[in-house]
């Protein structure tokens, strides 16, 4: 509000919780309208990018997945794939498989924890985890054996749960054996009448009816829903290749923080990655009972509510388990672990995928002796940084007549539906509030 | 793993950490004490204290090892679980839970075991790119030591000190 001296009203969420890192929130008002809004990420930038140059290619899925220990996969995945591209290689059918079930598997985990640990104790009155576990101990438990499934077969197939090390460009270096993935398959059936039980608990969750003119955006497979492959589509209907991505989006650099942003080429706007926009692009491609259960809890294509995007992630827990049964009970298996590299070419390649938090984008250049030139690496989170700036500008004016510690537990809630990880993009989150007349702290 | 083969284990030792510098030293005494063969525990490494909470249910004793900031670089702490010191104390995890976080609500949810000791190594360096400090270096061998005596019990001959 504006104070009796004029001087602007400022909020400073000096650390914001129950986001993966560590960043702050600075807003500034003044009267009603907020004229400062920074989403700050104050971490030393970690230079992976620069890292990477002058090592052997084979070093780059071992390297990027120490950026996250919450999404490595997503890292090795996307730097893999973007390596063959430029070594030729295509991988079977059979290993195709293989590593959309690993990537199920840091789907279920990294879902499971935000929903249960990180954000519903938005929705269900509690300030902490600690109470919601007082309030729900069954479902916390229920959510930490979910957890526990997707680490389990994160394992299997990467070798191990922390850092897996099991991708490799042409395939994997170890193939699983077929009786793990066999002694798994009653678990998950057991896992997936658990994420059902998860989801329909969720549906019970009363949301702030913020709504916003999103533009989505995700990767798009005519034949599946897309995790580890597929080209770009945007909720205006663009179809965009993949290979063009840079053409269309771009980072920019802010003052008020060490993470680099992510724009619309075309028109310096902002734009949504993650769960709620797979759901909107791709619900058609879930399978019938996760359909079911999104109708029966209550998110569809019309969703413009970031804050349902619990209710996204917890459907995305259900397919996620009904794929890997899927995958799992087949009876196809890879001839080889991995194809060999014949000879080392030199180039520039691409690769995008759906991480948890949404696409994730990298670019290498390689040499005629298979050393990294050049590594760009586009985490979901800097891509919606901009996105969650621009929905708290719109949210603030319409909650600036709050106490300023209620206008810091909306802002949160709202950065909190992102799932932010600032561990990728950097680290998170401190909430500062400057209104006319008080000064920061 | 299956369940079969971890009830075998009714120990459990978690080392905890990340890749950068001491922030390692949680998976280097894990690896310490791997090498060594002789220990009947099961042996995880975590980067999130979170993980903690797939170990507690199974084990009957449960070791944590962490890297914790402090005035010495290499000193070695042994606390037991609960206790009021450790709320206060500042553990390197940048992520919500840190260990202590996770271990009340191991506590909460009733999936404690009987027994759980946290060991703590004060250390320095903990950015992206960072080798092990030297003084973590020789702290990780002692710990190993010390880990391995009490699991053993053999009697403590007085040369790692511990607070």
């Amino acid at each position: 509000m504006t104070q009796s001296n004029g001087e602007p009203r400022v909020i400073r969420v000096p650390i914001l919780t129950r986001v993966e890192g560590e960043g702050a929130l600075d807003i500034r008002f003044h009267g009603r309208e907020p004229t400062e809004v920074h989403l700050r990420i104050y971490e030393p930038p970690r230079f992976f990018e620069a890292f990477l140059r002058g090592r052997p290619m084979e070093d780059v899925a071992d390297i990027t997945s120490r950026i996250c220990g919450i999404c490595p996969i997503a890292y090795q995945m996307t730097a893999v794939q973007a390596l063959e591209s430029i070594q030729g290689v295509k991988v079977s059918q059979e290993i195709r498989w293989l590593r959309r079930l690993v990537y199920c598997a840091e789907w279920i985990e990294s879902h499971v924890l935000h929903i249960h640990l990180l954000h519903a104790p938005d929705f269900f009155g509690c300030a902490s985890a600690m109470e919601l576990a007082k309030q729900f101990p069954d479902e916390v438990k229920r959510g930490l054996k979910l957890k526990k499934l997707g680490n389990q077969l994160l394992e299997i197939l990467g070798g191990r749960a922390i850092h897996p090390v099991n991708l490799a460009i042409g395939g994997f270096y170890r193939l699983p054996r077929r009786e793990e993935l066999d002694a798994l398959i009653p678990e998950f059936e057991r896992g997936l009448a658990w994420a059902t039980e998860a989801a329909r608990w969720l549906a019970k969750l009363e949301f702030p009816s913020f709504e916003s003119n999103y533009e989505f955006v995700a990767l798009s497979h005519p034949e599946e829903y897309a995790i580890e492959e597929g080209e770009i589509k945007v909720s205006d209907g663009t179809a965009i290749p993949t290979s063009s991505y840079e053409e269309h989006f771009q980072e920019v650099q802010v003052p008020h923080s060490t993470a680099l942003q992510s724009r619309r080429v075309a028109t310096g706007g902002t734009y949504f990655v993650g769960p709620l926009a797979r759901i909107q692009l791709n619900f058609n491609q879930l399978t019938p009972h996760a359909k079911t259960i999104a109708s029966e809890i209550g998110i569809d294509p019309s969703c413009r509510n970031p804050h349902r995007s619990i209710l996204a992630r917890a459907i995305e827990v259900v397919y996620a388990f009904e794929e890997a049964l899927k995958i799992m009970k087949r009876r196809a298996w890879p001839s080889e672990a991995r194809k060999a590299l014949q000879n080392v070419m030199a180039g520039e390649g691409i690769s995008a995928t759906e991480a948890p938090r949404g696409l994730i984008f990298h670019r290498y250049r390689v040499d005629e002796t298979g050393k990294i030139e050049f590594a760009k690496i586009v985490p979901p989170t800097s891509q919606n940084q901009s996105q969650i700036e621009s929905d708290l500008r719109q949210l603030l004016p319409t909650i600036a007549d709050k106490q300023d510690q209620q206008i810091a537990i909306d802002c949160e809630r709202l950065v909190r539906s992102y799932d932010p990880c600032i561990s990728c993009s950097t680290h998170f989150l401190k909430v500062n509030i400057a209104r006319d007349g008080l000064r920061p702290e | 793993m299956n369940d079969e083969e971890t009830n075998q284990y009714r120990i459990t030792i978690v080392g905890i950490g990340t890749p950068h510098g001491d922030d390692s030293i949680g998976w280097h005494v894990v690896q310490e004490l791997g090498q060594s063969g002789i220990l009947p525990c099961q042996l995880v490494v975590a980067r999130n204290p979170i993980e903690l909470l797939d170990h507690m249910e199974m084990s009957e004793k449960l070791h944590i090892c962490d890297a914790c900031w402090g005035e010495q670089p290499g000193r070695i702490h042994r606390w037991q679980w609960p206790q009021e010191e450790l709320t206060g104390f500042r553990w390197t995890g940048t992520h919500d839970f840190d260990v202590v976080g996770a271990l009340h609500l191991g506590q909460q949810l009733s999936l404690l075991p009987r027994e759980t000791v946290l060991w703590g190594i004060e250390a320095i360096r903990f950015e992206a790119g960072d080798s092990l400090s030297e003084s973590s270096r020789q702290a990780i061998r002692s710990l190993a030591k010390l880990i391995q005596q009490e699991i053993l019990v053999i009697p403590d001959d007085g040369s790692d000190s511990i607070l």
